[in-house]
């Protein structure tokens, strides 16, 4: 349960506060712990602060007040230089427009973190295409995005997310750009990353989505209003082969059958 | 992220655009020719005037009045040869363009009142008859010299020696033909009619001198000669500066320094077309940045550090750049030649019009490269990536 000695993510007292002249207080003193292997959903209204908490536990920004402790390390009072490469070490951005780079091939979008921590091409490459051969599109390496299907464009985000082998993926309403079986797909992924041990934060605001989390957190006006954990999640699997089953045999009959 | 990393993101993208990176690309190429092509032309300018002088003769000091005010005479060129020692040669002369006939054929050709000196002064040689005499100075002959274009123009390829010219409105005979000197860079130096100083000094009605030539010993002789010949002078005239004393070195300093100018000159009007070329590129850097916001985001996200994103768009602005610079060197050389072949003036592409213009457009791609570059590196990550 939350409260150990040992969380790999902790916030003390963070808060966050935009703008000059009109002050907005994006967060106000949010205390939150993941513990190493949680998969956590953060819901919330639009405008609770769910974008702020991300963006700060994500590294892209720091609190205006409080403590950010990632595996024992402030980040809060990191530079932009270091927040970099905590991103590229420990982070996992899942978006949900996806974010691939239109002019490069998958192979070259999932190498993009590792060009950034100077591993050689080789291996760059071998580890892409083992990430990429993970989520299920080893034949599809080559291919630009603009020739893949929405699905397969955020699987190639996590194979991005995944090749630097961050602490935790970081995912903002993952599904949120797909139809529901390429959404249920990547939630099957996202749910076996986690089996497999992985730390996932996820953004949404769909009750559906964050009920295969097992912890929910209600954030509100920059608080946390509820912290529950979520005794029976949902099998993404079994929502798969749900959604994918094909349409009841009796109409399947009655349009197939007969008369031809 | 290795700067060969940047190359290859910055080539990837540069090249994903051809035809707006080649427009782009125009501006430099055109300035960059601009600069090979106007230089070579200053320096193709250089060349010939530096060939002219050279072909006057070796070893020349040239003496010339300061001013119209100031009269140089025979008896001044003959002071010369007898006071100074380490003249070989002093050949007084003046000089006209002046229509020459024959029958009814004319042409305008250079006349030039001579003694016998010039002959081994200037490096001419006679092909047939015999060149001016001592006695045709002493008695104002009236006779000529021609050279080979003058034969070939007005005798019409006739045997001239023996011939009567009309030289200025006086018969003349000729008794000599000079041998083909050839034209060195654009001046021919056998359109020329010879005929004895003080002859022409009559026609003219002076006693005027235009210049006289003098040979030296040898080389190193030039400036205690010139110093010589100035001391001459200023006791003759009673103070200094009266004659200009140059020798063929310090004419060529000067002719160089003039064309050296003119270089300058052309290549600072083509920088400026390169100029406008950098401007360009950081207009379209500009707009680049801005079209790729999201994609700075995005690898911000993932962990490029802004010096990371102002490598890469700084490789971008000096492939542009430097492509444009290649491509322009190739260019004004061609053009260059092209002015050479259709011209008919002497060009020279020197390794150092190439170097400078590449260098600038170096120069160009880093300057004009860096506030784009700057722009996107402090580009804020969360904004971009939301960028629509």
């Amino acid at each position: 349960m939350p409260g150990g000695a040992l969380a790999m993510l902790e916030l003390r007292g963070v808060s966050k506060v935009y703008g000059a002249a009109r002050l907005i207080h994006a967060l106000r003193g949010v205390d939150l712990k993941v513990q190493s292997g949680d998969y956590v959903a953060v819901m919330g209204p639009s405008g609770s602060g769910k974008s702020t908490l991300m963006n700060i536990v994500g590294c892209l920004d720091r609190p205006t007040r409080g403590v950010y402790l990632l595996e024992g390390q402030e980040v809060s009072r990191m530079n932009d230089d270091k927040l970099a490469g905590i991103r590229n070490r420990q982070v996992g951005f899942i978006f949900q427009t996806f974010n691939l780079l239109p002019r490069q091939t998958a192979l070259r979008n999932v190498e993009l973190p590792l060009i950034y921590r100077g591993v050689p091409g080789g291996e760059r490459r071998r580890l892409a295409a083992g990430v990429l051969e993970r989520v299920g599109l080893a034949e599809w390496a080559s291919h630009k995005p603009n020739e893949l299907s929405g699905g397969q464009q955020q699987r190639v985000a996590i194979a991005r997310a995944l090749v630097g082998r961050p602490r935790f993926l970081l995912a903002d309403e993952p599904t949120g750009n797909l139809d529901s079986r390429s959404g249920q797909e990547i939630m099957v992924i996202i749910e076996e990353l986690n089996r497999d041990g992985m730390t996932v934060i996820m953004v949404t605001h769909d009750p559906r989505i964050a009920a295969h989390a097992r912890r929910v957190i209600q954030l509100y006006d920059g608080r946390i209003v509820a912290d529950s954990p979520n005794s029976e999640p949902l099998d993404a699997l079994e929502e798969l082969r749900r959604i994918a089953a094909p349409e009841p045999p009796v109409e399947d009959g009655a349009t197939g059958g007969g008369e031809r | 992220m290795s700067l060969l990393e940047a190359v290859r993101v910055a080539s990837a993208a540069v090249l994903s655009n051809r035809l707006r990176t080649f427009l782009t690309t125009l501006g430099v190429i055109i300035g960059v020719a601009a600069v090979i092509a106007l230089v070579s032309v200053g320096e193709g300018a250089s060349a010939m005037i530096t060939g002219q002088i050279q072909s006057l003769g070796t070893n020349l000091i040239l003496v010339r009045p300061a001013s119209n005010r100031v009269v140089l005479t025979l008896e001044d060129a003959a002071g010369l040869a007898r006071r100074v020692p380490s003249l070989s040669h002093v050949a007084p002369s003046v000089s006209a363009s002046g229509t020459v006939k024959w029958g009814l054929n004319s042409y305008v050709s250079t006349v030039e009142g001579v003694t016998p000196a010039h002959l081994a002064v200037r490096n001419y040689e006679v092909a047939a008859g015999r060149f001016i005499s001592e006695s045709d100075v002493a008695l104002n002959r009236r006779v000529a010299v021609v050279g080979q274009t003058v034969v070939g123009e007005l005798f019409k390829g006739r045997h001239p020696l023996g011939q009567e010219l009309v030289v200025l409105g006086q018969r003349f005979s000729v008794v000599g033909v000079l041998a083909e000197k050839g034209s060195s860079l654009g001046m021919d130096a056998d359109d020329v009619v010879f005929i004895p100083v003080t002859t022409a000094q009559r026609l003219a009605g002076t006693n005027r001198l235009a210049v006289i030539y003098a040979r030296l010993q040898g080389a190193a002789l030039a400036p205690t000669t010139v110093a010589q010949v100035e001391r001459i002078f200023e006791q003759h005239f009673g103070r200094p500066d009266q004659v200009l004393v140059q020798s063929q070195d310090e004419l060529l300093d000067a002719v160089n320094t003039a064309t050296r100018t003119l270089s300058l000159m052309l290549g600072a009007i083509a920088g400026i077309s390169l100029l406008v070329g950098g401007i360009g590129i950081m207009n379209i850097m500009l707009v680049s940045v801005t079209e790729r916001t999201r994609e700075i985001g995005v690898r911000k996200a993932v962990g490029a550090r802004s010096r990371d994103i102002l490598t890469q768009f700084l490789v971008e602005a000096l492939f542009i750049s430097l492509a444009g610079g290649l491509i322009g060197i190739l260019l004004g050389s061609l053009l260059a030649s092209l002015i050479a072949l259709f011209g008919g003036w002497d060009t020279a592409v020197s390794a150092n019009s190439v170097a400078i213009s590449f260098g600038f457009a170096a120069a160009v791609g880093v300057g004009f490269g860096l506030f784009p570059a700057m722009k996107a590196a402090r580009l804020d990550p969360i904004n971009s990536l939301r960028y629509e």
